[in-house]
C-alpha cells in the first residue's frame, strides 16, 4: 500500500485548481504576488503527497481513506441561512464575550460584536494586505510540510486575521459556523498576532447548521510576541457528518504563556487536531491541556507537539479522555528538545478510560531530547471505571448511575480545573453532561 | 433488626464465612472480634452489598426485608452503613457534594425533601462539632490527602450525616492514636440512641474500653464460636485468642 492516497476526490482538486486561480471576486480576491508563491508551492506538494495514508506513522490508525471517499465540492454561497438559532446556542452565558461570526470561514460581520480596542479583525482583501501578511503567512504551518496544511494554503480562498495590540477585558470567541446543502469542502485559515505584554483569552468553538458532510480543513499560525499571555478554549461541537483536519502552529517569543485547552464532544464523526507549539524565546512556557469525550462511531485524534527550540522553558500537557460506545481514541504527544535547550522542564500526561468493551484508544507519548541538562517525564494510562470508588459511593445511597456520573466527571475535573474562566467551565461542564452517555455503557459493560 | 442466619459467602470460590449467626436489636451495640483472617471484614463487605463477595448460603434480613437482595445503595437507603476500614480516596469528587447527593438520595428513599443548601450546612456544621471533625470540607475532594485518622473521622461523620438504623465499623480503630481513637468513640457515642444499633469489628480490645459493646462476638474460621457480654472482651485481651481457638478445637475432637 501506498503512503499517499491519490482517490477521486484528490483528482477532483487537482482539476479545480487552476479555474480557481483564475476567478476573482470579494469572497476569494485576488492574492499578492508575494503570498500567491506560497500557494504555488503548496498545491504542488499537495499534488504530489496527495492525502496521508495509514502507512504513514502519523496516520497509522486514523484512517482518511474512508472519510474522503466521497468528493467534497467547493460549495456553493451560501445565502439563506439563518444562523440566530446556531449563534444563540453557540453563545456562552455569562461569559460575555466579543463574539466573531464566522460561516464557512467568511466573517459575518452583522451579526458579530463590536470588538473592543485594540482588537482587529481583518478578512478578504484587508487581511492579504495586511503589513502583517507577508511577514507572517505560511511561515510555520507550511514548513511542516504536512500535505493536509498544503491543501489549505492551495485552496483557501482567503485568510483571515486577528490582531490583538491590547490586552482583553472579557474572552473573545469566535463561532466557526459550517454549513452545506452537499458535501462541501471548506478550508479556512487563521493568522494570529498578538503583540508585546498583551494578556488575552478566546474561545474557539466549532458548530455545524446542516447534516449534509463537511470537510472542514482549519490552518491556524499564531504568533505570541514577548510577555504575552493568552488562554484559548477550543470547543468541538460538530455534528457526525463532519470531517474536521484542525492544525494550529503557535510560536511563542520570550517570556510569554499559552495555555490551551481543547474539548472535544461526541458529534463530529471524525476529528483530527494538530497541537502544537514552538517555544523559540527563552522563559516561555506552553500549557496544553484537553478532555476528549468519545461517542458512537467518533474517531478523535489529538497529535500534539510542544518544541523546545531554546533553554529555560517549561511545558505541561495533560490530555484525558473518556471513550464511550464504539468510538476510537488517538494519542500522540510529541516532546522535542533541541539541541542547546538547556534547563527545560517539560511534563506530559495522558490517562483514557474507556467505559464500553467496544471503545478503542491507540496512545503514545514520544520524548525525543536532545539536550542534556533537563526535566522531562511522560506517563500515560488506560483503564476502566474504578470499581473500589463505585463501590463506595454506592454504599453510601447513590445509584449507580449517579455513582457512575460522579466518578466521571472527577475524571474530568482535573482539566476542567484548568479552564481559567468560571463561565466557560461552567459551559464545558454543561457539554460534558450533556454527551456521557453513562446508562448505555453501563449495559453493555453488563 | 438485623437477623443473620447461617450466613455463609466466598471469595473466588474460596469459603470464609461458613455459617454466621447472629441477631441484633434495636439499642444494641455488639462487636465482632476475632483473629486475622476470621472472616471479619468479609462480613462486613457482605452485608454492605460488596459484589467481590458471593454469598453461597443462608439469608440476612434487615427490619424485615430480604437484605441479600438489595443493591448496595437501596441497602444504605434502607439505613444500613458501613464506615470503611480503608476509606476511598476520591479526587475530584467534592466532599461537600457527595454527602449532600447521598443524603438527597436517602431522604427521597424516605419521602422526605432535600434539604436546602442552607439547612445542609446547617447540619454539616452541628455534625462536624459532633464528631469533633472541624477539618474543612469545602472545596476538598473526598478523603483527598487525607491523613488515615482523617479518614476515619470523615466516616464517622458521613455517619452522623446519613442517621442509619444499623451502622457497621470495619476495623475504625486500626490505624488510629490513642487521640483520634477516643474522638471516634466519642462521636459513636453520642451517636447511639434506643433506636439504632451498631456492629463494631475490632482485632483489638481497645476500643470497646471507649463504646462499651452489649454483646462481644467472636468469630474464627467463618463462624460465630463464643458469645458473651463486654467481659468476653476483657478475657481476649488477657489471654489472646489461642484458648479460644483450643477450646473449640477441643470440642471438636
Amino acid at each position: 500500500m501506498n503512503k499517499f492516497i491519490f482517490n477521486s476526490f484528490y483528482q477532483y482538486l487537482i482539476d479545480s485548481y487552476p479555474a480557481l486561480q483564475e476567478k476573482h471576486d470579494a469572497d476569494a480576491p485576488a492574492w499578492p504576488e508575494a503570498l500567491l508563491e506560497h500557494k504555488q508551492q503548496a498545491f504542488a506538494l499537495f499534488k504530489s503527497q496527495g492525502f496521508p495514508s495509514t502507512k504513514q506513522e502519523d496516520w497509522k490508525y486514523t484512517n482518511l481513506a474512508v472519510p474522503l471517499q466521497q468528493i467534497f465540492h467547493f460549495p456553493a454561497q451560501v445565502t439563506n441561512a439563518d444562523l440566530k438559532p446556531a449563534l444563540a446556542s453557540a453563545t456562552i452565558k455569562d461569559a460575555d464575550a466579543y463574539r466573531i461570526v464566522l460561516l464557512n470561514g467568511k466573517w459575518q460581520r452583522p451579526l458579530s460584536d463590536p470588538l473592543p480596542d485594540g482588537v482587529h479583525f481583518l478578512d478578504g482583501a484587508d487581511a492579504l494586505h495586511h503589513y502583517y501578511a507577508e511577514e507572517y503567512f505560511a511561515s510555520l504551518a507550511d514548513p511542516t510540510g504536512i500535505s493536509l496544511v498544503a491543501l489549505n494554503t492551495a485552496f483557501v480562498p482567503a485568510f483571515n486575521l486577528l490582531h490583538i495590540q491590547k490586552s482583553t477585558d472579557r474572552p473573545l470567541h469566535i463561532v466557526h459556523i459550517y454549513t452545506s446543502q452537499e458535501a462541501a469542502f471548506l478550508p479556512e485559515r487563521l493568522l494570529l498576532v498578538v503583540e508585546e505584554g498583551v494578556r488575552t483569552q478566546w474561545i474557539d468553538s466549532f458548530h455545524q447548521l446542516t447534516s449534509a458532510p463537511v470537510f472542514i480543513n482549519y490552518v491556524a499560525e499564531q504568533f505570541l510576541k514577548e510577555q504575552v499571555t493568552m488562554d484559548v478554549f477550543l470547543l468541538n461541537q460538530l455534528l457526525p457528518s463532519a470531517v474536521l483536519f484542525h492544525h494550529s502552529e503557535t510560536y511563542l517569543h520570550s517570556q510569554s504563556t499559552y495555555h490551551h485547552l481543547n474539548f472535544s464532544f461526541p458529534g463530529a464523526g471524525f476529528i483530527r487536531n494538530n497541537i502544537n507549539a514552538r517555544l523559540q524565546g527563552s522563559s516561555s512556557e506552553a500549557n496544553l491541556w484537553g478532555l476528549y469525550v468519545g461517542g458512537d462511531q467518533q474517531l478523535v485524534d489529538n497529535h500534539t507537539i510542544v518544541d523546545h527550540q531554546v533553554p529555560n522553558c517549561n511545558s505541561n500537557e495533560w490530555y484525558k479522555g473518556i471513550l464511550q460506545d464504539k468510538s476510537t481514541g488517538v494519542f500522540n504527544g510529541k516532546i522535542f528538545v533541541e539541541k542547546g535547550a538547556q534547563k527545560t522542564n517539560a511534563f506530559q500526561k495522558n490517562n483514557t478510560i474507556l467505559l464500553s468493551r467496544e471503545a478503542t484508544v491507540h496512545a503514545k507519548p514520544q520524548l525525543e531530547i536532545f539536550a542534556d541538562d533537563v526535566k522531562c517525564s511522560h506517563g500515560s494510562t488506560v483503564g476502566q471505571m474504578n470499581e473500589e470508588a463505585l463501590f463506595y459511593l454506592r454504599t453510601r445511597g447513590l445509584s449507580e448511575l449517579t455513582a457512575r456520573q460522579l466518578l466521571i466527571e472527577a475524571f474530568a475535573y482535573d482539566i476542567l480545573s484548568k479552564v481559567q474562566h468560571q463561565a466557560v467551565a461552567n459551559h464545558v461542564m454543561q457539554l460534558l453532561r450533556r454527551h456521557l452517555h453513562v446508562e448505555s455503557n453501563m449495559l453493555t459493560n453488563v | 433488626m438485623l437477623q443473620i442466619k447461617n450466613l455463609q459467602a466466598s471469595v473466588n470460590g474460596e469459603p470464609i464465612l461458613k455459617g454466621v449467626d447472629l441477631e441484633v436489636k434495636a439499642g444494641e451495640i455488639h462487636a465482632i472480634m476475632g483473629p486475622n483472617g476470621s472472616g471479619k471484614s468479609t462480613l462486613a463487605s457482605v452485608l454492605a452489598g460488596n459484589e467481590l463477595y458471593e454469598v453461597t448460603g443462608g439469608e440476612v434480613w434487615f427490619e424485615g426485608k430480604n437484605l441479600l437482595e438489595m443493591p448496595p445503595e437501596i441497602r444504605a437507603r434502607e439505613g444500613l452503613f458501613m464506615a470503611f476500614q480503608y476509606p476511598v480516596e476520591i479526587p475530584g469528587v467534592s466532599n461537600i457534594n457527595f454527602l449532600k447527593t447521598a443524603l438527597t438520595e436517602i431522604r427521597a428513599h424516605r419521602g422526605l425533601p432535600p434539604l436546602s443548601a442552607r439547612e445542609f450546612m446547617q447540619r454539616l456544621k452541628e455534625k462536624q462539632e459532633l464528631v469533633e471533625f472541624n477539618a474543612s470540607l469545602v472545596n476538598r475532594s473526598l478523603n483527598e490527602g487525607f491523613s488515615g485518622g482523617e479518614k476515619k473521622r470523615n466516616e464517622i461523620l458521613q455517619l452522623a450525616m446519613l442517621e442509619p438504623r444499623l451502622a457497621i465499623l470495619d476495623e475504625t480503630d486500626s490505624g488510629l492514636d490513642i487521640d483520634a481513637l477516643r474522638i471516634v468513640a466519642n462521636g459513636v457515642n453520642k451517636l447511639r440512641s434506643k433506636d439504632n444499633a451498631f456492629i463494631i469489628i475490632t482485632h483489638y480490645q481497645r476500643l470497646l474500653q471507649y463504646i462499651i459493646p452489649d454483646f462481644v462476638h467472636v468469630l474464627y474460621d467463618g463462624r460465630i464460636i463464643k458469645s458473651g457480654t463486654k467481659e468476653l472482651a476483657y478475657e481476649l485481651e488477657e489471654k489472646g485468642y489461642d484458648w479460644i481457638k483450643e477450646s473449640v478445637q477441643a470440642s471438636l475432637s
